[in-house]
Parts: structure tokens; C-alpha cells; sequence
């Protein structure tokens, strides 16, 4: 049953991602990223044992570890790139901000001036 | 126009100062400075209609950004529509002295410094309270590790600064942080600085208004995070 309802949610996740990457708010890399990363999912989930196969390649003892540590590592990059997105937006509207203000302070002194 | 010739223009970044920005102007006005620019950061009272009544000019952002988005505003416009020799920085609530600003530029403007920055622990004069002490001292002991600049105050609003400092300086941060971003600035632009005494006045106002002990837990986080991003 947990393994149809994260079937569901996966096809539900790729289409989101194929669906943002149709109308240009996500890029073929970023695309294809998402693709491995839920392709790996579901691999994990039909096919347990690879997991182990995997963490006793790296030194680890469970696949379930493995997936563990990945999720950390993945949602630590995801917040970092959150983060330096919206630093980057921020400025950005700090600059607008600063740009406005002198702009129509601009206009107003010369208008006084005529 | 100052006593050496120079050009000097003083910038305020104010929010929600109403009460007092006007007698900071007027201060100002007293001790002879004429050209006086206020940043009015997005208020919702009256601080920019005070500001002007008192003889200041006003430019006012639309949206509250914080100190160092107003800073760089005003040193900015400052320079590109004034071209001055000297721009101090000059808090609103009534924390600085007009009085200490000859002291403070005299570096720039005859000793051939690219930046004063005032310093409250250089004298005995400034009635620092206990807890505010230990806050000051250990950002300076975190800005020398940060920043590799040796001060004894980093988060002083009170700065003169010549041309070179005000065309290269750029504050990346919007908020408090802006002081460390200068003293940063300072660093790895190889700017001649210099520190000079100068008073800052706790009132019952400038307390109220002043930052707030876990802004400044909040600020060295950003400050970190901003360094390895």
C-alpha cells in the first residue's frame, strides 16, 4: 500500500516539475535533476535490497541509513539554494527601493527649481 | 562648507523619528552644518515632514528597508548630486554630538585618511550602560575575527567619510549588520582609517529606539551566513 501511495506521489511530483520546466520556470538541468532524484526514489522503494547493496559499498550498514543521511544533505543544499535566492531578491528590492526614492526625489527638486 | 574649505555633507538615516529628528537638526544647524540630508526609511509617522520643517533635505524610500538600504541611499545621492569632500554619518535619535564632528573629520580632511569612525570607548564620557557594554565588546571581538580589523567600537553610527571611502564602499546588508559591512569594506578595500573619541548620549528615547540585545545575536548569525554564502 505505502509503496502505491509513493508511486502517486512521485508521478504527482514529476509532473509538477515537467509541468514548471513546459512553461519555462524550470530549466533542462533542473529538470533532469528532479527526474534522477525521483527515479531514485522509486528504485529505492521497489527494490529495497539495492539500497543495502549501496550502503555497504559506502560503509554504511542500512540502506535505510543511507536514504537518511541523502535526505539530510539534499534538503541542507535545498535551503541553502532558498536562502541565497531570496538574499538575491532582496537586494534586488533594496536596490528598486533605493532607485525609486531618488528618482522621484529627482523630479520633485527639479520641479520646484522650473 | 567647513573652516578647511571642504565640502561636507551630513546623512541621517531615519525611521519613525518624529520626535526627535527635529532637534537633532536643529543641533546640527546650531553648530554651523548647513548641508544636511535626511533618509527617510519608509516611516509611518511624521518624520519626514519634521525633517523638512527643521531645514533638512528628504529623500524618502517607499517601503522600510532598514539603516544600511538608507545609509547607502544617501551617501549615494550624496555624492552623485553634491559631490562633497566629506560625508558624515550621523545618527537621528539624538545619540550623537554635533560638536564632535571637527574632531572627527579632521583625519579625512587634513591627515589624509580615507575614514574616521567614532569610537564611544575611547573616552570616559559616554554613560554606556552595563548590559550594552558587554554586547559592544563582544561584537568587537567578533568583528576582529570576522572583519581581521582591529577596533574599539564596531557599531558606531558617527563616520566621516573622504572620497575614496564614500565611491568604493558598497553595504551589502540592509539592516544593523550595514557597520560591519563597512569595517569588511575597510579591510579589503586597504582603506586608511582612523578611529576618533567621540560621545554617544543614552537617553531614555535612544534606548527605546536602539537595537535590541538579541538583534544583535540575529545580526552576527546573518553576518555569518552572508560570509559563506
Amino acid at each position: 500500500m505505502l509503496k502505491i501511495i509513493i508511486l502517486f506521489f512521485v508521478v504527482f511530483a514529476v509532473s509538477r516539475a515537467y509541468l514548471r520546466f513546459k512553461d519555462k520556470s524550470l530549466d533542462a538541468r533542473a529538470l533532469i535533476l528532479w527526474m534522477a532524484l525521483w527515479a531514485a526514489v522509486l528504485v529505492l522503494v521497489f527494490h529495497p535490497q539495492l539500497s543495502d547493496n549501496f550502503a555497504s559499498f559506502l560503509g554504511v550498514q542500512r540502506g535505510a541509513d543511507i536514504a537518511f543521511l541523502a535526505a539530510i544533505v539534499i534538503l541542507f543544499y535545498l535551503v541553502f539554494r532558498l536562502y541565497t535566492k531570496v538574499d538575491s531578491v532582496d537586494q534586488n528590492l533594496t536596490r528598486l527601493n533605493k532607485n525609486i526614492s531618488k528618482w522621484v526625489h529627482n523630479n520633485k527638486t527639479n520641479g520646484d527649481r522650473k | 562648507m567647513i573652516n578647511s574649505g571642504k565640502k561636507l555633507y551630513i546623512v541621517i538615516p531615519a525611521f519613525n523619528e518624529q520626535k526627535a529628528i527635529g532637534s537633532t537638526i536643529q543641533s546640527l544647524h546650531n553648530e554651523g552644518y548647513s548641508n544636511i540630508l535626511v533618509i527617510n526609511d519608509g516611516s509611518v509617522d511624521e518624520t519626514a515632514w519634521a525633517a523638512q520643517e527643521a531645514g533638512a533635505e528628504v529623500i524618502s524610500h517607499i517601503i522600510n528597508r532598514g539603516q544600511g538600504a538608507a545609509l547607502q541611499t544617501g551617501i549615494e545621492y550624496a555624492r552623485e548630486t553634491y559631490e562633497p569632500d566629506v560625508i558624515v554619518t550621523f545618527d537621528a535619535d539624538g545619540q550623537h554630538r554635533p560638536e564632535d564632528i571637527p574632531s572627527l573629520i579632521r583625519p579625512v580632511t587634513e591627515e589624509g585618511f580615507d575614514i574616521a569612525l567614532g569610537s564611544r570607548f575611547l573616552t570616559q564620557d559616554s554613560n554606556v550602560p552595563f548590559l550594552r557594554k558587554i554586547i559592544l565588546k563582544a561584537g568587537i571581538i567578533f568583528t576582529r575575527f570576522v572583519s581581521n580589523i582591529k577596533l574599539t567600537d564596531t557599531h558606531n553610527g558617527l563616520r566621516a567619510l573622504g572620497k575614496k571611502a564614500m565611491d568604493s564602499i558598497d553595504i551589502a546588508h540592509r539592516g544593523m549588520e550595514h557597520a560591519s559591512d563597512i569595517i569588511d569594506e575597510i579591510s579589503r578595500k586597504k582603506l586608511k582609517y582612523m578611529e576618533v573619541p567621540v560621545k554617544v548620549i543614552y537617553s531614555e528615547y535612544s534606548r527605546q529606539k536602539g537595537q535590541k540585545t538579541s538583534g544583535f545575536i540575529k545580526m552576527g548569525i546573518k553576518i555569518l551566513i552572508k560570509k559563506i554564502t
